[in-house]
């Protein structure tokens, strides 16, 4: 599926990996949809998911806020 | 599923007269050829396909565009247009089949111009009225086919022929292959990149998680407002930091000014590079040209005079032909002048006789011959005195001689008759011997003129074939260049080009300065955000500073994806291409070598041509640069999936590539695409038997070539009559 | 008359051609038209010289039409005038003593006037083996029978 190839291959970023703490093998498991277990990881599966949906950035943003508990 | 183009017919398109059954090119799955020389319909073919996707033909004249519309009047056959008078109507159009897996379609555009005017090519001589596009579909298992009248649709059943995102890789003339792929041009590589790949999303998630950031900082920074602590250090390191950031906004747009003055001077230096390599080409061969119309020239002057003085052969004492067959009457003069003599000194001798027998008997010794038996035995060089053989310049002769000249006592000279004839007579004999004595040698002799003629005319052949071959190079080269006389000035190019070096250089440096300050910006940033954070006050809620934390995480991981992305593909169409490139030369003599992708400061991609050790090769020739290009092309179609669906109708400039390059190029093609129609006008030689060249005889015996088709127009016939007659050999 | 003077008077003589002959002549002389399909010889004396051979060759001979229906040309003795060819041409033609019906060993014993005679009998034959010939030309020429290749009065020549 491409989306789940996008969300893979943005956060095969080491760096990424490194401060967020994903693993290779769960990595290799990863899809836009839920369950998600980390932050990270929702955040950007819904801006990939809604972009299909044709949503904007700010319909996006306001529920990536909700994500964060701030609204 | 590929699609397959079946026929393509067309109605009094261009050089093409008559009906969609006359005009009709039936094709098969694998590689088909077409056969035409210039102004045989090979470009009419691809304003066909113009047509079908675009509404649009290519005015030969100066090769813009047109639409089908506006240029109608000359897109109909001349030959039709002739037989059309005032008030009738003439049909123009044309007819695609193609399959895919299921089913069948056939596309038909044309248009109908009634003659209302004298003028056969003037534009308002005609008023033009554009049919409704017809498509007709049907399946495989019964095939009728049956209208489709949805106006989406018929769109859609032309659209899938060639995919438009791919038209530009697979649908394209000769000379375009150079200016197609040009990686150099940053866009033509971020073209074909996201044709094959899905980086606009990457491109539209950027967006939106930088777009998500800033909202996020926006709202971190209002939540840091209105809490209490009121904190100058902060608020001055947010306002540092925007000015920071409006810097590298600044330092940005530079960039990318420099970046675009950079890509124009090198597409500039290349231009000027191949104009350059050009005109020294041409001047090249216009030296060469000249001195073989030089002796051309000598050569044919030497035919033309040889050819005037054959029949001068007839009077020439050296050759004297005219005296062929008249060997008997020469012998018969001599005979005559013979019996002439004798009579004649017979005549005298009596004479001489009745008026002084004693003179004439006592000037001779006694026992002498007669003066008539000493005529005899002088010319017959024999004594029948003594009956022994007396030679000429012998002492026996001498004597012979000396009795008969023997000075006549008697001065007064006896005339014996009226009118003396005998120095007449002899003096023809005398002065005629050049023509005398070649009667044997006379056949040698015309048959050495034939041989000679024939050797002029050999030699004069060969050279008029050199410097028609030249001409011919000559032409290529203007075609491929931009040509106008102006340029030509060597130094002129010279100074061009050293100035769009130098602007390039200029801009590369420029670009590598801008960069680093950019690099600087970002870290004075990085550290004015690390120090930013450390200054928010500790009682905001933790959500706005994660979220701003992983918005600019994500866009960076964003970022850096799709560079990866961008990579990759560059990676991948770089393998392809060198998969593609070593097939194609596998039959040259050439070392080795690699093509590689490199990136230009710019940020397009250049082709470089490397050895083994990665050593840069220039000065390659123009059949090895069009098979670079072709190469990455072909990477385009398959690195695109692992099987390319649609046809190829590609011009193929063979001559450019020459004999060994052709054979890889064939052997290629079918690899890549799975249907491929090529249009060739190298492979036609109107004075060879069966009109194909040595090339075209082969392919005609390849199993890949699956049809062969030659077009001709009769060059002979005034242009109205002139056509295209197709004649199908495979 | 002696030796010079016969010759002198003979190569003074301008033969005659017909007019109606003028179309051959012109096609196949340079000085005729500008150009031409077939094979051409220089001036006119040269074609009118091969007439006149292909015309002995061949054994035809056409007297002329009436004097007004022809016309002369350059005199013979001006026919290549400093080559031997009209040397051997008046050897070819005296040895026809049966045609031009003289005997050599009479013609030293005729008066002047007789001789003068003899001179207009050679020129007469010239002219008629020359008409001759161009009229069997003239004949391949209107029926296409004739090649046009460089080769083609050597090859008609020779048959």
């Amino acid at each position: 599926m491409e989306r789940n190839n996008i969300l893979k291959e943005i956060l095969s970023d080491p760096e990424i990996m490194e401060k967020y703490k994903i693993k290779q093998n769960s990595l290799d498991e990863l899809t836009t949809n839920a369950p998600y277990n980390k932050k990270i990881v929702e955040v950007l599966s819904v801006i990939i998911n809604e972009n299909d949906n044709h949503l904007n950035s700010s319909m996006i943003y306001k529920k990536i806020k909700k994500i964060h508990n701030i609204g | 599923m590929a699609s397959i183009i079946n026929s393509i017919s067309f109605k009094n398109f261009f050089n093409y007269y008559g009906d969609y059954d006359t005009t009709k090119y039936d094709f098969e799955k694998g590689v088909n050829v077409v056969v035409a020389d210039n102004g045989a319909g090979k470009s009419k073919f691809f304003n066909a396909f113009l047509w079908l996707f675009y509404d649009e033909v290519l005015d030969s004249d100066d090769k813009k565009r047109k639409s089908v519309k506006n240029f109608a009047v000359k897109i109909i056959s001349d030959k039709a247009k002739n037989e059309t008078s005032i008030g009738e109507t003439v049909e123009s159009g044309i007819k695609v089949e193609y399959s895919t897996g299921r089913y069948k379609f056939q596309i038909t555009k044309s248009f109908s111009a009634t003659r209302i005017g004298e003028k056969l090519s003037d534009f308002d001589s005609w008023q033009i009225t554009m049919d409704d596009m017809e498509v007709d579909k049907t399946d495989h298992v019964l095939p009728k086919y049956k209208p489709v009248y949805d106006a989406n649709e018929k769109q859609k059943i032309i659209s899938q022929l060639i995919l438009p995102t791919l038209r530009q890789y697979s649908f394209f003339q000769g000379e375009e292959v150079d200016k197609m792929i040009d990686f150099s041009k940053k866009s033509s590589i971020e073209d074909a990149v996201r044709t094959l790949t899905n980086i606009s999303k990457y491109e539209d998630i950027a967006q939106i998680v930088e777009d998500i950031t800033n909202k996020a900082y926006n709202d971190l920074n209002k939540q840091t407002k209105s809490t209490s602590d009121h904190n100058d250090r902060l608020d001055s390191a947010i306002k540092l930091k925007e000015s920071l950031q409006v810097q590298l906004s600044k330092e940005n747009e530079k960039l990318e000014i420099q970046k675009e003055l950079y890509e124009v001077a090198e597409q500039e230096k290349n231009d000027l590079e191949q104009n350059f390599a050009n005109a020294e080409k041409r001047k090249e061969l216009d030296d060469k040209l000249s001195e073989k119309n030089k002796t051309l020239r000598r050569v044919k002057e030497e035919y033309d005079t040889f050819l005037e003085s054959i029949n001068n052969r007839f009077f020439d004492g050296n050759f004297s032909w005219i005296s062929l067959g008249f060997e008997n009457s020469v012998l018969d003069f001599k005979h005559k002048i013979k019996e002439f003599r004798v009579k004649r000194y017979e005549k005298k001798t009596l004479l001489g006789v009745a008026e002084s027998p004693n003179d004439y008997f006592t000037i001779l010794p006694a026992n002498s011959p007669d003066t008539v038996t000493l005529e005899q035995m002088i010319d017959g060089e024999h004594c029948h005195v003594c009956d022994r053989p007396a030679e000429k310049g012998s002492d026996a002769y001498n004597y012979l001689l000396k009795l008969k000249n023997r000075p006549n006592e008697n001065t007064t000279k006896k005339e014996f008759v009226k009118n003396d004839l005998e120095d007449f007579f002899g003096n023809l004999q005398l002065n005629a011997s050049p023509f005398l004595n070649k009667f044997e040698s006379i056949p040698q002799s015309v048959l050495r003129t034939r041989e000679k003629e024939l050797e002029l005319k050999k030699r004069l052949d060969k050279l008029s074939s050199e410097a028609k071959a030249l001409k011919s190079r000559r032409k290529d080269i203007l075609i491929a260049g931009t040509e106008s006389d102006g340029n030509d000035n060597a130094s002129n190019i010279i100074n061009q080009y050293k100035g769009s070096i130098r602007r390039t250089e200029q801009a590369s440096s420029k670009i590598e300065r801008i960069e680093n300050t950019i690099k600087d910006l970002k870290s004075k940033i990085t550290n004015t955000d690390k120090e930013i954070t450390n200054l928010r006050p500790k009682d905001i809620p933790e959500g706005f500073s994660i979220s701003y934390d992983i918005s600019q995480d994500l866009l960076e991981a964003t970022h850096k994806a799709q560079e990866r992305v961008f990579d990759k593909m560059v990676s991948l169409l770089e393998s392809h291409a060198n998969n593609h490139f070593q097939n194609l030369i596998k039959y040259n003599d050439i070392q080795g070598g690699f093509l590689k992708f490199a990136k230009t400061p710019s940020g397009g991609i250049s082709l470089d041509y490397t050895d083994d050790a990665g050593n840069e090769v220039s000065g390659a020739s123009e059949g090895f640069q069009r098979m670079k290009k072709f190469a990455v092309v072909m990477s385009i179609i398959s690195a695109n999936t692992s099987q390319y669906n649609y046809p190829l109708l590609a011009d193929a400039p063979l001559s450019a590539f020459g004999n060994a390059f052709n054979k890889g190029f064939f052997d290629s093609i079918p690899n890549v695409f799975p249907q491929s129609i090529i249009l060739v006008k190298d492979l036609y030689d109107k004075d060879l038997d069966g009109k194909l060249t040595d090339l075209g005889q082969k392919l005609m015996k390849s199993d890949t070539i699956k049809t062969l088709y030659l077009n001709e127009v009769d060059g002979e016939l005034p242009q109205i009559e002139r056509t295209t007659k197709i004649e199908r050999r495979k | 008359m002696n030796s010079q003077e016969f010759r002198n008077n003979l190569l003074l003589k301008r033969p005659r051609y017909a007019v109606s002959r003028i179309p051959v002549l012109d096609a196949f002389s340079e000085k005729g038209s500008k150009s031409s399909d077939y094979s051409r010889f220089g001036p006119y004396y040269e074609i009118y010289i091969y007439a006149m051979m292909l015309g002995i060759k061949k054994k035809q001979r056409l007297p002329l039409p009436p004097r007004d229906l022809t016309k002369d040309f350059i005199e013979i003795g001006k026919w290549k005038r400093d080559s031997s060819l009209v040397d051997f041409l008046l050897m070819v033609i005296f040895t026809q003593t049966d045609d031009l019906d003289i005997d050599w060993n009479e013609l030293e014993d005729m008066e002047v006037d007789q001789l003068n005679k003899v001179i207009s009998k050679v020129v007469t034959h010239i002219e008629e083996y020359a008409n001759g010939g161009l009229e069997y030309l003239e004949k391949l020429w209107e029926k296409g029978e004739l090649d046009s290749s460089h080769y083609m009065f050597i090859d008609l020549y020779n048959n």
